[in-house]
């Protein structure tokens, strides 16, 4: 069964909101994931850089629903960046 | 075009600001890609001093006048260089840790790498604006891709970030790195 979760918070800032949502993804019982940001109007990067490191760790299917065309355009700029990096790390 | 904001804040209550200033600029009308160019700076920096200032409340300072932009944060908390020492990096003095962190290299592992001061040196420099680093005894102005360093004969307790840019239209997510 496919399970969603709504994030209340219009403000995501820190790296612990993220380490926060981890854990509810974590705590599910579901495999397939869905995160509905539709009542979220800004992240922070730090907040998305933690997510994006807590969902590696995670073997679960997720998916961010209902993100605005910032948070959609993000995202993806900072797991680009996060991929360069583990790039030029696992070469040196 | 005109606001200014000032306010000491603490962390737990950085949101409610957030909604408030959201509210504030959107108002003022300001050119694409710009809020979140300011957005990005405050909550980067204040995420700095959560992190690593350890202290819970930092001054915002944001001034929008005559299509130039001023906006400062500080905290009073432990220093640039305190904060890496902290983490097990030595730096030799308040100017090494300034240079540290424009740098892009973190307190954090590979993994939790953060971008904070380098990618508002970034976003300023595509804005040709100025970027001034306050801490311990040093002061750093980054301005035209080029840095100068000042000594201070007062010791500046805490670290403060100035950063002083023209308003106008930013591609901002081709602009971060």
């Amino acid at each position: 069964m496919k399970n969603k979760i709504l994030i209340k918070k219009k403000y995501l800032i820190f790296r612990e909101d993220a380490r926060k949502l981890a854990q509810r993804i974590k705590k599910s019982s579901s495999e397939k994931i869905s995160v509905d940001f539709s009542e979220t109007i800004f992240m922070s990067r730090s907040f998305v850089d933690e997510l994006l490191n807590q969902i590696e760790k995670q073997k679960k299917d997720i998916k961010f629903l209902s993100l605005n065309p910032s948070l959609a355009r993000l995202i993806p700029k900072v797991k680009q960046t996060k991929d360069r990096i583990q790039k030029i790390l696992s070469r040196s | 075009m005109k606001f200014k904001y000032e306010k000491t804040v603490l962390i737990k209550n950085l949101e409610k600001e957030f909604d408030f200033l959201s509210k504030s600029i959107e108002k003022i009308n300001l050119p694409l890609g710009f809020s979140e160019f300011i957005f990005y700076v405050i909550s980067e920096l204040f995420i700095n001093i959560k992190e690593h200032a350890q202290v819970n409340k930092g001054l915002i300072v944001l001034e929008i006048k005559n299509d130039k932009c001023f906006i400062k944060v500080r905290d009073q908390g432990i220093g640039l260089r305190q904060s890496y020492l902290k983490k097990k990096i030595v730096v030799k003095d308040d100017f090494s840790a300034i240079e540290f962190a424009l740098s892009g290299l973190s307190t954090k592992s590979s993994q939790e790498r953060g971008f904070g001061l380098y990618s508002i040196k970034k976003l300023v420099e595509t804005l040709r604006g100025d970027l001034i680093i306050t801490t311990g005894s040093a002061k750093v102005l980054v301005q035209e891709n080029k840095i100068n360093l000042q000594r201070l004969s007062q010791k500046f307790s805490g670290t403060m970030i100035e950063i002083k840019t023209p308003i106008k239209k930013l591609d901002f997510y081709k602009a971060i790195i």
